[in-house]
């Protein structure tokens, strides 16, 4: 029951990308398409539920000290054997994902957990933490890439859904588009949150 | 909310003007600009400026109704921004990316930032900078105006304007795209007095230089708007596009690039806007300059022919911190407290 | 003092540990990225040239391969059952954003079997509908002999259309295609290069 609670703490009460507002970097720069979106949410999950679980599990280990070397080494680890199993088996994904999987070491989230949760808390919940936060963070991102997908290309998953009359809005697929998408959707749910607490 | 409250950086000049008092004046010096671009395009530019204008009113009103809040369309200001938005689109442009546009303009750019007054950007030109981006083949479609004696811009069409994102799919090549696109540059270009009355291709509102000149006049008597910073805008223009020519120095075409492209329409409208523009005299003068500057070096250097709008944003946005360092000092204030 | 060293070594063993981990995914991933990479040359080479079974890299003529728009940095000769079936061009061309793989294919029958565009940076939504095959299939079974131009109207027989609002993407391309053919014309063609 606990752990359920924590999953859905990462999912929704403290989601990554619309509560925390944590790794926008890769929020705005990948979201270009849905399956980019998943991807990148997918990777990101990925490494942040081993981070947790591996940074829980040393938390007697790890001197203070050098606490963050550490959870960088960590992270860095699982990073970039994301990066080399996805070159090796997803060429199509690895290619427009590109320079940001390797960012994903400073991607805030994951440092964030580490320091705030898994430094603090017994490995399955961590896991528990990692699991409700890299669902969080992807579907955050999948939702975002639908919409600029949608209104950028008239596409969803590279299927074409809007009628051919439809002019799709270039601006939705640039830098700008991601700024204008993520703002109009962080403030929507904060006006709906703001009725119903 | 009393409209007549809503205005809050100065001039404050106790003449009893109001808000609407003021759009009013606004609207009534972009007349001769409307009357131009009829002329000189026909009735679609009617068409482009009435559906803006509808659709601007029209969003102001929903989302304030849906928002709870006063409804504030009696003040005009909505109607300025429909008409800018309208004179900032080519005229061939689709209807439905007018409506589209006049809805960013309205709902993304001045009312969800807090309404008139409180918009950190013009709205029109916000929206237009997002249409562009949005629809560049659209966007950046010319049509040749349909009164006699262009047969110098048209034949210049063919030869012209390869700039990605400026397409010349239908006709006419605006001055600035021959002026950008470097060789044979003279014998290209129209006459400079078809290019100070308006008979060119381009945006809805800023062809006629001379229409424009007359509504700015207007205001400039009525004292809605004050010379700084229309005057040193287009001086910086002029002086640095002449002066950093393609031949080399000094041999610019520095008429040219004021009568051209936006600029006339928006240094005295546009980038004097209230709310976007800095209320101290010096930020005025700063304003004006680093508006010329930018524009002068999107026009030279950059990707797109015309830069007038990009620089307008720009400025905007730095118009806080260049009012917290013009601010002038109260009387007894000790120097160095910024 | 002691209090570092013991720090140190702890963050040494963590370091060597996930340098373990990381050389052994190395090791495994290796093989397939290679492959990968193989891959991705060859696909291109295959979609322009379909016929060919197997390519071999030709040598090449350094001051031909080179103009002033476009560079060609490999050429390869597509075999089917030991016999030259046609040649595959992999050049460089100045896009609008920068740098722009075009894959070209030529037969001999003096004909651009297919041409493909590689990475780019191109502005999507303009510039890079240039990978489409709306755009690239134009030059499928156009002639050699004489370089090819862009038009903004029905293109005609030595023609393309540009796409709209994207004409120096376009020109990139057709400017690629182009030092292809002429690459052919006066040196492949003529037995040169090999």
């Amino acid at each position: 029951m606990k752990l359920l609670k924590i999953i859905k703490n990462g999912i929704i009460t403290e989601n990554p990308t619309f509560r925390l507002v944590l790794g926008m970097c890769p929020t705005l720069a990948v979201t270009t398409a849905a399956a980019n979106g998943i991807g990148m949410g997918l990777a990101t999950a990925f490494v942040l539920i081993f981070s947790n679980l591996v940074v829980s599990l040393l938390k007697d280990f790890i001197p203070k000290q050098v606490r963050i070397p550490a959870y960088i080494v960590i992270a860095a680890t699982f990073v970039t054997v994301v990066d080399m199993i996805m070159e090796a088996y997803f060429p199509v994904l690895y290619k427009s994902l590109g320079l940001f999987i390797p960012l994903i070491v400073v991607n805030c989230i994951i440092l964030g957990r580490a320091e705030a949760f898994a430094s603090k808390n017994t490995p399955l919940a961590s896991v528990a933490d990692g699991i409700g936060m890299g669902i969080g963070f992807t579907l955050s991102l999948t939702l975002l890439g639908i919409i600029r997908e949608l209104l950028g290309a008239g596409t969803i998953f590279g299927v074409k859904v809007m009628p051919q009359a439809f002019n799709p809005a270039v601006i939705m697929i640039l830098p700008p588009g991601a700024f204008i998408t993520l703002g109009l959707l962080l403030g929507l749910l904060n006006k709906l949150t703001a009725k119903t607490e | 909310m009393n409209n007549t409250l809503t205005v809050s950086s100065s001039p404050h000049i106790t003449s009893g003007e109001s808000v609407s008092r003021i759009m009013l004046d606004v609207i009534l010096a972009l007349i001769p600009a409307g009357i131009a671009a009829v002329i000189f395009f026909g009735w679609r530019a009617a068409l482009v400026i009435g559906v803006s204008v509808l659709s601007a009113v029209a969003a102001e009103a929903v989302y304030q109704k849906l928002m709870k809040k006063p409804v504030t369309i009696r003040d005009f200001s909505a109607v300025v921004t429909g008409i800018l938005l309208a004179y900032n689109l080519p005229p061939t442009i689709p209807l439905w990316i007018v409506v589209v546009g006049a809805v960013i303009a309205i709902v993304l750019v001045k009312q969800i930032f807090g309404g008139i007054g409180h918009n950190f950007m013009n709205p029109a030109l916000a929206a237009r900078a997002i249409l562009l981006a949005a629809w560049p083949v659209e966007m950046t479609t010319w049509e040749s105006p349909i009164i006699d004696g262009v047969s110098n811009a048209t034949s210049a069409a063919t030869s012209s304007a390869t700039v990605d994102g400026v397409s010349n799919a239908t006709s006419s090549a605006t001055p600035l795209a021959i002026l950008k696109s470097g060789d044979g540059v003279w014998a290209d270009l129209p006459p400079l007095w078809d290019v100070f009355v308006g008979r060119i291709g381009g945006c809805i509102g800023e062809i006629s230089a001379l229409a424009l000149l007359l509504g700015a006049a207007y205001l400039l008597i009525r004292r809605v708007i004050n010379w700084r910073i229309p005057i040193t805008y287009i001086a910086t223009v002029g002086l640095l596009t002449w002066f950093f020519g393609k031949d080399g120095l000094f041999t610019g075409h520095g008429l040219y690039h004021i009568f051209s492209g936006g600029l006339i329409l928006g240094a005295f409208f546009m980038a004097t806007d209230y709310s976007t523009s800095p209320v101290t005299p010096k930020g005025q003068i700063i304003m004006g300059i680093g508006c010329g500057i930018i524009t002068t070096v999107i026009r030279i250097l950059g990707g797109y022919p015309g830069g007038v709008s990009y620089s307008i944003l720009i400025m905007n946005v730095a118009t806080p911190l260049i009012e917290r360092y013009t601010r002038p000092r109260i009387y007894g204030e000790v120097r160095g407290n910024v | 003092m002691s209090d570092i060293l013991k720090i140190g070594l702890k963050l040494f063993i963590i370091t060597a540990i996930a340098a373990m981990v990381l050389g052994i995914t190395n090791l495994a991933t290796q093989g397939p990225i290679e492959q990968q990479r193989i891959n991705t040359t060859n696909l291109a080479k295959q979609t322009v040239l379909p016929q060919a079974e197997e390519f071999s890299q030709v040598d090449m003529v350094a001051e031909s391969a080179e103009n002033d728009k476009a560079k060609i940095v490999e050429i390869s000769a597509g075999m089917k059952d030991s016999e030259i079936v046609g040649y595959t061009f992999k050049l460089i061309a100045n896009g609008y954003g920068g740098d722009l793989e075009v894959t070209v294919g030529i037969n001999m029958n003096n004909k651009i079997e297919g041409v493909q565009i590689g990475e780019h940076s191109e502005t999507p939504g303009l510039g890079a509908k240039i990978v489409e095959g709306s755009f690239t299939e134009q030059f499928n079974g156009k002639d050699i002999e004489n370089p090819l131009s862009l038009t903004k109207n029905t293109p005609g027989d030595q023609e393309v259309q540009a796409i709209s609002g994207a004409t120096v993407s376009s020109d990139a391309v057709n400017n690629g295609v182009n030092l292809a053919a002429q690459y052919y014309r006066d040196i492949l063609r003529n037995g040169g290069g090999k």
